[in-house]
């Protein structure tokens, strides 16, 4: 194992596991409920732990990505399903990354936020255009890390650390009305689904092929997916503490990505408000990128067409041509004035409904003897996956009916 | 597992990737087509790929919609031109016999080839 | 194809479950004077956002075009938020009058208007 190739590999799944959706929930529950949310975080990073290191391992055992064996084992009928699904959830997604980066860029700027979207696609284009796959997914991850400075300013604020930590048992806060009951269950549910993001399982496993994983990269592949979005996590929940610390008692649930700024602004000052304006837009823009990217591969490794950046654009032509219409797609919905933060709230219900979907058939292979011989899953694993299972269909089946009685958690 | 053993045809070769001999990515495994072999036998007498393949597969209306986008047309490769079979479908040959990279080879004349490391 | 088939039985089942659930749920909890709701706790935080914003501004610790985007995105989500509100409402009267500041209003003024939604939320929220 090389060391710094580990150390890059985790320190980019930290950069890149906030995205624009867990930015604004995390705010937002550590607003409305203070730190009562932080387990959700924490048992939902255990999850796409598990995934994540099933989805890996997969693709350097079987050298086939998780789309290609969801074909294979759902059929054609609720492969498609599977399919078209992922692709509205993802492109949804998408867009409501591309909006949070304009917005982020106009605030940076006081550039039109329209004419920063078009900026930032033309920048995203040209990047997975240039680059190979190693350096898209590093130079975003690495540069992500500016988010850090949201851990720094909570450390200066001098937070409860003992609510904090109370916050990683299992609570649900008492005297709430039914009202309130049930938009913590609507977050609980939100944050399962942003953590959970079944484009992040796609891309992951999709960059294992990228970059020829075999057998030997298996520890390699565990390390990233347990330690890196562990730190990921603590980020999350580093925005989330901060946000009851500082928001709460100025009666602010943040609205918008750039409000979340003001966690770092107001211990640091105005450097610290760039450095978290600067970490919110690389990880939301590498968000976008994986989010496009993740589509692009479905419909690529579904058809079975040439795929990937660890090859030339134009020897994957319909794989290219599919990445960027699929950018262009996300950007019209932006460019339609939607309002971002509605958008982000679709993707969240959109992902939660798709999750069971994406996380059956990789259960199913990871503990296929035939495909995965000695590296199947073994009791842990299994326990983990099934569990986790359960607890997806359930949000599934609770999301819509939650997110029109809370009006998408404003109620 | 080579063309010669026994498969499970539904589980184990349909909706399967197939690579030819360069590695290329030619489609998937989107139907069988069968020939009678002997008496009350059949035997697989080639992989179906392409749109056309869909419309055993999924309702009317549907595959109106896929003829709609992509086509009807259907590749054939011959059983005897497949070498391996595992998590992929495995050509002896290159994916250009049976027009396989038809759909790529077109899709590149609208892709620039400079700019990229 | 067993798989698929038994897949498919899970999954018609299960969207047949949800939407039980779902008419279940919204005949059972539906009601109208909650209906303002999130418009008043979208206001409230916007406008405590808003004063947030003027607040550090006046302290000289955010940038120019900081202060432009973020005051603009917090009156414009006011200014929507508001639109679906009744005009004769009770809220109205909170409503208009903190549209009425100006952008650069003074923090302690938008606070006060804030506080006063958050009087109308708790209301509408024990109701």
């Amino acid at each position: 194992m090389n060391p710094l190739e580990i150390t890059l590999g985790i320190l980019t799944a930290v950069g890149g596991f906030v995205d624009i959706s867990e930015l604004v929930f995390a705010a937002q529950a550590g607003s409305g409920y203070g730190y009562a949310l932080i387990w959700v975080f924490a048992f939902a990073t255990i999850g796409i732990m598990a995934m994540g290191e099933m989805s890996g391992r997969v693709a350097a055992v079987a050298k086939q990505p998780v789309f290609n064996l969801i074909r294979h084992r759902l059929g054609l009928k609720l492969g498609l399903v599977t399919l078209i699904a992922s692709l509205v959830s993802n492109l949804i997604t998408c867009a409501a990354e591309i909006g949070g980066a304009a917005i982020i860029l106009h605030l940076l700027t006081g550039a039109p936020v329209m004419l920063m979207a078009v900026m930032m696609m033309a920048v995203l284009i040209g990047t997975i255009w240039i680059l190979p796959f190693k350096w898209i997914e590093r130079s975003y991850g690495l540069l992500g890390l500016f988010m850090l400075v949201f851990a720094v300013a909570l450390i200066k604020i001098h937070p409860p650390w003992g609510a904090i930590a109370g916050g990683f048992v299992p609570q649900v806060p008492s005297g709430l009305s039914t009202t309130e009951l049930i938009r913590f269950a609507y977050f609980g549910v939100a944050i399962v689904s942003a953590v959970m993001f079944p484009y992040e399982v796609y891309f992951y496993s999709s960059g294992g092929i990228e970059e020829g994983w075999g057998v030997k990269d298996l520890p390699v592949n565990r390390l990233t997916c347990i330690v890196g979005f562990a730190l990921g996590s603590l980020l999350s929940i580093s925005i989330l503490s901060s946000s009851a610390q500082l928001f709460t008692p100025l009666l602010a649930d943040p609205q918008l990505p750039g409000t979340t700024a003001l966690e770092v602004e107001l211990p640091m000052g105005r450097a610290g408000l760039l450095l978290a304006l600067v970490g919110i837009l690389f990880a939301v823009a590498g968000a976008a990128i994986e989010t496009c990217l993740a589509n692009a591969y479905s419909v690529a490794q579904f058809f079975g067409w040439e795929w990937g950046r660890h090859k030339k654009p134009w020897e994957t032509p319909r794989f290219t041509l599919a990445w960027i219409a699929l950018f262009l797609a996300g950007l019209a919905i932006v460019l339609t004035g939607v309002d971002v933060m509605k958008l982000v709230e679709f993707a969240i219900l959109f992902s939660v409904l798709v999750l069971p979907l994406t996380y059956l058939p990789l259960l199913l292979l990871a503990s296929d003897r035939h495909f995965m011989r000695k590296h199947r899953n073994g009791t842990l694993a299994n326990s983990v996956g099934w569990i986790y299972f359960a607890v997806i269909v359930v949000a599934a089946l609770a999301a819509v009916p939650l997110f029109l009685l809370t009006s998408g958690g404003q109620t | 597992m080579s063309p010669r053993d026994k498969i499970q045809l539904m589980s184990g070769l349909l909706d399967l990737p197939i690579l030819d001999k360069d590695w290329r990515y030619c489609g998937i495994v989107d139907d069988i087509e069968f020939e009678e072999s002997g008496e009350n036998a059949l035997r697989v007498k080639a992989l179906l790929v392409g749109p056309g393949a869909y419309r055993g597969r999924l309702p009317g209306w549907l595959f109106s919609i896929v003829r709609w986008i992509a086509g009807e047309h259907i590749s054939r490769v011959p059983w005897d031109a497949i070498v391996e079979i595992g998590s992929a479908a495995v050509l002896k040959v290159s994916g250009d016999d049976y027009g396989l990279h038809h759909a790529e080879d077109k899709a590149r004349r609208l892709v620039p080839k400079r700019g990229a490391i | 194809m067993r798989l698929e088939r038994g897949i498919n039985d899970i999954v018609g089942a299960g969207v047949k479950a949800a939407l039980i659930l779902l008419l279940s749920f919204l005949a059972a909890c539906s009601s109208g004077p909650r209906t303002d709701l999130p418009a008043i706790r979208g206001m409230r935080s916007a406008a405590a956002e808003w004063a947030l914003v003027n607040r550090e501004a006046a302290r000289g610790r955010l940038t120019p075009a900081y202060t432009a985007g973020m005051r603009k995105a917090m009156r414009e989500e006011i200014a929507k938020q508001a639109r679906t509100l009744a005009p004769e409402s009770p809220e109205a009267a909170a409503v208009a009058a903190l549209q009425a500041l100006p952008p650069s209003a003074a923090p302690g003024l938008i606070m006060r208007q804030a506080a006063a939604l958050k009087r109308i939320e708790a209301a509408l929220e024990s109701a």
